[in-house]
């Protein structure tokens, strides 16, 4: 295949899986914002974003023989893969869906258009129909599947783990092998210009449609005056395919993955586990990598609350450009950025794998940012920030309750996305890594490389719970430094000031 | 918060390797068996070992490709690679500088660069990796899987890099670029499935998934040690030789610790070495002189392979020519 044919492949392939996805999404939206109880709402919620968070590193492990088992059919592998590529996408999605906020376009002005219709109807009166539509009704939508497609688009792990007889097709893949064979990193730039180009249109697409600012802010939101939940509230139908759905994502991604690496501990229970000293190595190599994820998270974060006060499309499509081509691509950029002699003093340091991390997770921090702006409750907040120079304690800690309700744990949630996102980059961790330093996930594809799966399963398990524990006692004591202490403010200065 | 952050992070950016007791190490072998090796030469001679490791996720970069791409201002001293042929590379590139201490003479100079720009020492071989409920795993069994119409059950690596790549790089010494494209495309007429990775076509063959795979013996040891219905049989080519693939190890041109760097070639070098890698999980062949009543069984065996092992100058020459053809077989790219 040419590389303009694996390219088509892989956008065919993206965009099946964002159109399924969003059909899949809206029900699950559905289901979610109709349900009264705030906690079982939570629940659903949680459940439906999980599988996105489980390591690809685990998928693509637990399902490379299955590839090779599904009788030699190239079909069965990329539905395989489609599958679990849905599944990740239907994650992103049902989170996605929330950050444009409800409809900007009422039902009112909808039917005006309506009665705008001339007899026969042309091309502008189309257009505008259009227009509306996908500035109202249709916005969350249509950005939830742009950046679903995107998702699909860049994927890399799971397509390369999976691989056999060159299927599933995926140009992440082809570019990562045609460096195996020495390619030059300029035909590499060369190589990206389309797969990045489609990227691009996808952003320019969503991108102006959340930053738009709505002339309707209702903060109140409630379903019944959603524009964009159109219809009754969902019935039997929409319960099964919501259930259904969950049980086969969270049993494919999250349950069965798991199981897979139990079974030959329980199937050998008399095989050694692990070695206590390289136990001991290999928390210290989680807890680096968790220090350095956290810094690339920190840096990331701030740039994008930067990038989301600027508001200038152009700019941030240039900012989040290094990480939107993909980690292979930035890695060998930024490697050939230290070899200039300008920069070359600074090779043999932590820099170069901070700045390629960082870069990385630009893109996502900047979704995450402006999630936390459309949320935002400015009124609240200020009249908590009023009682916090109360002479009651009592009252100052009620009121850094409310500010770290309102505002301070949805950084530290969205910092910790961040983080688990930089911390699971194998990519830029194993190009971009100084000499002394090996990551952990660089440390778990040898063990997986060895079959070594009980390691591999302990390593995994301690490379989730150990940065899952830092940032609990993160969270728990920035609660009490808030809730204890005179609050300073704008640490976090990216919440967009609403006009009145 | 971001300001301690930064004050913890920027002392580390710009720490630089000053200490004269110190050496850097860019080694392909798994970090899993080279680490215990490391540490007896920190312990014997005090001088710490700075090591990066190559892993499978940075196949595509390459240790051989960054030592080139750092030749302006080189920040390694000695480069241990699981291979010859990039080794090789890097010669005909000029990063490397000869070596004749201690330990080169006693490896054979079939193993060995004539100049002394790199020494082989504890290998690997091709092997077939048979499941042992599907196939007999004798070489009679193989020969015969292998030329019968449908090759559905037989596992292969994509050829692009490491151990295939240096396989296909000796069939084409041995049968010229013509004789080895139609070995490939007969293979791949009959339905060769192909895997990413000698580690992928091991778990294959372990699973079930197929009967017979192109692997390296590390591979199928990892899998017998797993308690997998697994066993190896020799890959030989025409002449009945097998492909022996060495480790290397080569001092780099201009590496900021010379001396640390000898010492530490020296030791890689040495018998104790050879026996260590041997009578590790990855039982690598030693190609030097031991004490045989050392080996395990199954090392003894392969030792007896491996003297039987062809020659890699052949394949080293061919190797550009067939990454050549690959890169238009595979990738529709052709190389500049």
């Amino acid at each position: 295949m040419t590389p303009g044919d694996v390219v088509l492949c892989s956008l065919l392939r993206s965009v099946l899986c964002g159109s399924a996805g969003l059909l899949l999404v809206c029900q699950l939206r559905r289901r979610i914002h109709w349900e009264s109880s705030l906690r079982v709402r939570r629940c659903w919620l949680v459940a439906a974003v999980l599988p996105f968070f489980v390591p690809e590193l685990l998928t693509g492990f637990t399902y490379r023989v299955a590839a090779a088992k599904l009788v030699h059919s190239e079909l069965a592998t990329e539905l395989l893969y489609g599958l679990l590529m849905l599944i990740r996408c239907v994650s992103a999605g049902t989170a996605l869906m929330m950050v444009p906020g409800p409809s900007a376009v009422s039902r009112q002005a909808l039917h005006a258009w309506l009665l705008l219709k001339p007899d026969g109807p042309g091309f502008w009166w189309w257009r505008g129909w259009l227009w509306l539509h996908i500035c109202g009704p249709w916005r969350s939508a249509v950005v939830s599947w742009a950046l679903m497609v995107l998702i699909c688009f860049q994927e890399f792990e799971t397509a390369a783990l999976l691989q056999i007889d060159r299927h599933p097709f995926s140009w992440t893949v082809w570019l990562f092998d045609a460096h195996s064979a020495r390619q030059p990193l300029a035909d590499s730039f060369r190589l990206i210009v389309i797969p990045l180009l489609a990227e691009l249109v996808l952003l320019a697409v969503c991108l102006p449609l959340v930053m738009r600012r709505d002339v309707r802010q209702d903060s109140e939101w409630r379903p019944e005056t959603d524009d964009s939940f159109p219809g009754s509230r969902p019935g039997v139908v929409n319960l099964a395919v919501s259930c259904g759905w969950m049980l086969l994502a969270l049993g494919t991604v999250v349950i069965w993955p798991l199981v897979a690496c139990l079974l030959p501990l329980v199937a050998n229970p008399g095989t050694p586990t692990f070695q206590g000293i390289l136990l001991w190595q290999s928390v210290r190599q989680i807890v680096v990598s968790a220090g350095f994820s956290v810094s690339a998270a920190v840096i990331a974060l701030r740039v994008a609350a930067w990038l989301l006060i600027l508001r200038r499309p152009w700019v941030v499509l240039l900012a989040l450009l290094p990480g939107l081509s993909g980690s292979l691509v930035l890695s060998l950029s930024v490697l050939a950025v230290f070899q200039l002699p300008v920069a070359s003093s600074l090779y043999d340091t932590w820099l170069p794998m901070l700045a390629g991390s960082t870069l990385s997770v630009l893109p996502r921090a900047f979704v995450g940012v402006l999630l936390l702006s459309r949320l935002a409750d400015p009124a609240a907040l200020h009249s908590a920030t009023l009682l916090l120079p109360s002479t009651d304690p009592d009252v100052r800690r009620l009121a850094g309750g409310v500010i770290w309700r309102l505002r301070t744990r949805g950084w530290f949630v969205c910092a910790l996305l961040i983080v688990q996102w930089a911390f699971w980059d194998v990519t830029v961790a194993a190009m971009l890594r100084p000499v002394d330093l090996e990551p952990v996930v660089t440390r778990l594809y040898n063990e997986m490389h060895y079959g070594r799966t009980e390691m591999l399963l302990v390593m995994t398990l301690l490379a989730i719970l150990i940065p899952g524990l830092m940032s609990l006692l993160a969270m728990l004591v920035w609660r009490i430094l808030v809730s204890r202490f005179r609050y300073r403010r704008r640490l976090f200065p990216g919440t967009v000031r609403r006009r009145a | 918060m971001l300001l301690a952050l930064l004050a913890v992070v920027i002392p580390r950016l710009t720490s630089r390797p000053g200490d004269p007791n110190t050496v850097v190490l860019y080694c392909a072998h798994d970090s899993i068996f080279a680490d215990q090796i490391l540490r007896l030469f920190e312990e014997r001679t005090g001088i710490r070992v700075r090591v990066r490791y190559d892993e499978e996720a940075s196949k595509s970069l390459g240790l051989t490709s960054l030592l080139i791409a750092e030749r302006q201002q080189p920040r390694c001293d000695v480069f241990w690679n699981n291979q010859s042929l990039g080794t090789i590379r890097l010669k005909a590139a000029g990063i490397l500088t000869p070596f004749h201490g201690p330990g080169v003479d006693r490896i054979p100079a079939a193993f060995r660069d004539s100049d002394g720009c790199w020494t082989g020492f504890a290998a690997r071989m091709r092997v077939y990796g048979v499941n042992t409920e599907l196939l007999e795993p004798t070489e009679e069994a193989v020969a015969g899987k292998l030329s019968g119409s449908s090759l559905a059950d037989v596992a292969i690596a994509v050829p692009l890099y490491g151990t295939t790549l240096s396989h296909y790089s000796v069939i084409c010494g041995e049968r010229g670029l013509n004789g080895l494209q139609q070995w490939h495309r007969s293979l791949h007429q009959r339905g060769i499935r192909e895997a990413r990775g000698n580690a992928a076509v091991r778990d294959l063959v372990a699973e079930g998934a197929c009967a017979v795979g192109f692997t390296d013996t590390d591979d199928v040891f990892a899998a017998i040690d797993q308690g997998q219905p697994v066993a190896m049989v020799p890959v030989r080519v025409g002449t009945g030789q097998t492909i022996v693939i060495p480790n290397t190890a080569a001092l780099i041109v201009g590496g900021p610790h010379p001396e640390a760097g000898r010492k530490l070639m020296e030791f890689l070098l040495s018998e104790e070495v050879e026996l260590l890698l041997a009578q590790s999980a990855s039982r690598q062949i030693p190609l030097g002189p031991v004490d045989r009543s050392l080996l395990s069984p199954e090392v003894a065996r392969l030792l007896e392979l491996a003297s039987a092992g062809v020659s890699l100058d052949a394949a080293a020459q061919h190797q550009p020519a067939v990454l050549e053809w690959l890169s238009a077989e595979y990738l529709g790219y052709q190389q500049p």
